[in-house]
């Protein structure tokens, strides 16, 4: 703006003095051509008088005086109207473009002062051409002693850059191209950080002349830049260390951003996976995606805190736990914006609780065991004692025998205990692979009387899936107990059929079923669980006493496997172990 | 010793030791004629029920909880459905167990009258006569 008006300015100017100097010698030309006519006029009237006189004429000598008046009156006459109308105008201008640029120069000046940034101009000889108060500052900060035009720039030392190097970059400038750069300065123990731009200046657009250069003072940028990512690295240690993730759901353009540990909570990486909330329900396990989305749901009307621990299943399709904490942001008329949280993996955390879990309702069962199965023997003991008489052999010979047995059911309950919490001490390294058709037949010889008595009918179909992963005694044990079931509760109308069997099943698994003809039960849930109680015998038709299905349900689990039962009254019973 | 008497006393426990030891501590105590114990409760319910259909009586039924065939909750359940007067039968709990909970939990059920720990003893069997024999009075 400020350039437009100085070059109209200029241009009025310009054309006026052009003007004036053509109107100034057309003038002159006419007062030449004037006086010439003057003078061949008195020449004539001279030469007529001196013809007439001999002497020069008095007549042309007055005419001449007269005609000289009359040209310099009328001159000075022109030079005043010159002055008036063109003179004086042109001088106004130049003196109002004299100080228009004065005023500019202090603008520009004002400009160039009112900034830390640094500016400087060279020569083609790299000497100071100009330079602003901050360049100034800068130089006596550095260097104690202020610049002066005319001084060699490459010989300051304000910078870490050597000479040489500072000589290239002004000399690609010189040669005609801009340019940024960044350096850094650190003097005195005090690190600064610039960015710098040359500029060439071309003088009348033709050649290069120098170079002016600007120094950005970037280091609050730079520090800060520094700053942030130390804390970023700060947070990427601890997220490392707490194997915790987070992220942050931007609702209004549906962008999720993850942090990088939780692309590792997930076993997942930047490069093949897109996160985003499909991505994310893909890995929480099936049977867990229904209660995570009614927590975000919830999260996001009630304005609930997000707050659930859930399955997920990694890429290798193993199964972690990880607890989720999430809180929405909402706009101003209550409808969420933004959704933020985290994402522990607490895998280990939750097998403890399950452990956990597992442990006390082992306890419970324990002191279960305690309150009636030893502590009943004991109890009958006391009572046993309490009635005998002495004299009275007839009923003392009654109750000896029956403190005998007693006695025995109460060693025999402390072994069983210890048994079975002998089994449970088991490590899952210690698992073999096991060939069932070798239990079965170790069975088969086990119970060669019962099979025998009870003239059972065994059938096998181990094709499916032979083998096992566990331990081979276990096994043995839990096939023994099943076929042991069926022998005892077999029915009395028909001959036993047992069929076992074995297959695989998905994923990865595999189970066995031992199926029966036998006299079968009524079975509830009560009475599903209470069969494979310690002691918790359904039927008092045998002599069992309640520990096979016990032992054999606690190695199946011990193995990390699972056992149920389903019967029909008079039709048969099947026993299912799913490993 | 206290005038009143049961007619029938059931003695129902999985462990015949322990009915055999119950049966002489209520033969000392002298509070009834007539003894009947059981191992199976589904035996025990279906005498029971043919004797008090049969005759107006007052029978005392001491009962073990943890049996195999049927345990003494679901015992109770099916003698609250006889069609009698429940007034002439009394029933007490007889259990090694010493959870509490497993205690209170018996008197969910309007027919128990006591609960009473193992090993059984004369004195609170007696105790318990007598305390019925001034409200039948």
């Amino acid at each position: 703006m400020i350039k437009n008006i100085l070059d109209q300015q200029k241009q009025i100017s310009f054309s006026r003095i052009r003007e004036t100097i053509i109107f100034g010698l057309f003038l002159a030309g006419f007062f030449v051509i004037f006086l010439t006519i003057g003078l061949v006029i008195f020449l004539n009237q001279a030469q007529t008088d001196s013809i007439t006189a001999n002497l020069p004429s008095r007549q042309s000598l007055k005419n001449l005086k007269y005609f000289i008046t009359f040209t310099v009156f009328s001159f000075t006459l022109t030079l005043i109207v010159l002055y008036k109308f063109l003179a004086k105008p042109i001088m106004e201008t130049v003196r109002a473009n004299f100080a228009e640029r004065n005023r500019q120069a202090e603008q520009n000046t004002s400009i160039l002062e009112n900034t830390s940034d640094l500016i400087w101009a060279v020569d083609i000889n790299f000497k100071l051409l100009a330079f602003n108060s901050a360049f100034v500052g800068m130089m006596e900060e550095e260097l104690g002693t202020s610049p002066k035009v005319g001084e060699s720039i490459l010989e300051k030392d304000y910078s870490n850059l050597s000479f040489s190097s500072k000589k290239k970059l002004y000399e690609k400038a010189l040669s005609g191209q801009s340019f940024e750069t960044d350096f850094k300065s650190s003097i005195n123990g005090r690190t600064r950080y610039f960015e710098i731009s040359f500029h060439p200046i071309y003088d009348k657009g033709e050649s290069v002349s120098g170079c002016s250069v600007f120094g950005k003072n970037i280091t609050q940028r730079v520090e800060m830049f520094q700053e942030l990512q130390e804390k970023e690295r700060y947070l990427k240690e601890a997220q490392e260390i707490a194997n915790i993730g987070n992220w942050n759901w931007n609702m209004v353009n549906d962008e999720i951003q993850w942090s990088d540990q939780l692309y590792k909570v997930f076993g997942l990486d930047h490069e093949t996976f897109e996160a985003n909330y499909e991505g994310l329900m893909n890995i929480i396990h099936p049977e867990d995606q229904e209660a995570f989305g009614i927590s975000v749901e919830n999260c996001l009307t009630n304005k609930d805190l997000l707050d659930i621990v859930h399955r997920i299943v990694m890429p290798d399709k193993s199964i972690r736990y990880v607890h989720q904490k999430g809180k929405a942001y909402l706009l101003d008329d209550g409808t969420p914006a933004r959704m933020a949280g985290t994402i522990q993996d607490v895998t280990l955390r939750e097998k403890a609780r399950q452990q956990n879990i597992w442990q006390y309702n082992e306890l419970q069962n324990f002191v279960y065991i305690i309150s009636h199965n030893v502590r009943a023997p004991i109890a009958t003991l006391q009572s046993l004692v309490g009635i005998i008489e002495p004299g009275n052999e007839a009923l003392n010979a009654e109750i000896i025998p029956s403190i005998e047995t007693t006695v025995e059911t109460l060693d025999q309950t402390i072994k069983d205990l210890n048994h079975s919490l002998s089994l449970k001490n088991i490590e899952e390294n210690t698992f073999e692979e096991v060939d069932l058709r070798k239990v079965l037949r170790d069975i088969e010889h086990l119970l060669a009387i019962h099979i025998d008595s009870s003239q059972a009918n065994i059938e096998y179909d181990l094709s499916g899936a032979p083998k096992a992963m566990g331990i081979k005694s276990y096994f043995t044990n839990i096939l023994f107990n099943l076929v042991m079931n069926s022998i005892d509760y077999k029915a009395d109308d028909r001959p036993l059929h047992i069929k076992i069997s074995s297959q695989s099943i998905l994923p990865g698994g595999m189970e066995i079923i031992v199926a029966d003809n036998g006299m079968g039960m009524h079975l509830n849930e009560e009475r599903r669980k209470r069969i494979f109680d310690m002691y918790g015998r359904l039927s008092g038709a045998s002599i069992g006493r309640g520990m096979g299905l016990y032992l054999a349900k606690t190695q199946v689990e011990v193995m990390n496997g699972a056992i149920s039962v389903e019967s029909e009254p008079n039709i048969g019973t099947t026993f299912k172990v799913v490993f | 010793m206290s005038n009143f008497t049961y007619d029938t006393v059931y003695i129902i426990d999985d462990n015949s030791t322990a009915n055999l030891v119950h049966q002489h501590v209520i033969k000392r105590i002298s509070i009834t004629n007539q003894i009947k114990t059981f191992t199976n409760p589904i035996d025990a319910l279906k005498d029971l029920r043919l004797e008090l259909l049969r005759d107006e009586k007052y029978i005392l039924v001491l009962l073990d909880i943890y049996m195999p065939e049927m345990n003494g909750f679901e015992f109770l359940k099916a003698c609250s459905l006889f069609p009698v007067n429940h007034d002439l039968l009394d029933v007490i709990m007889v259990s090694s167990s010493i959870s509490e909970s497993e205690i209170e939990q018996v008197f969910d059920y309007s027919l128990v009258q006591k609960f009473i720990t193992k090993p059984l003893k004369g004195t609170q069997l007696l105790d318990f006569v007598k305390r019925r024999a001034i409200i039948s009075a």
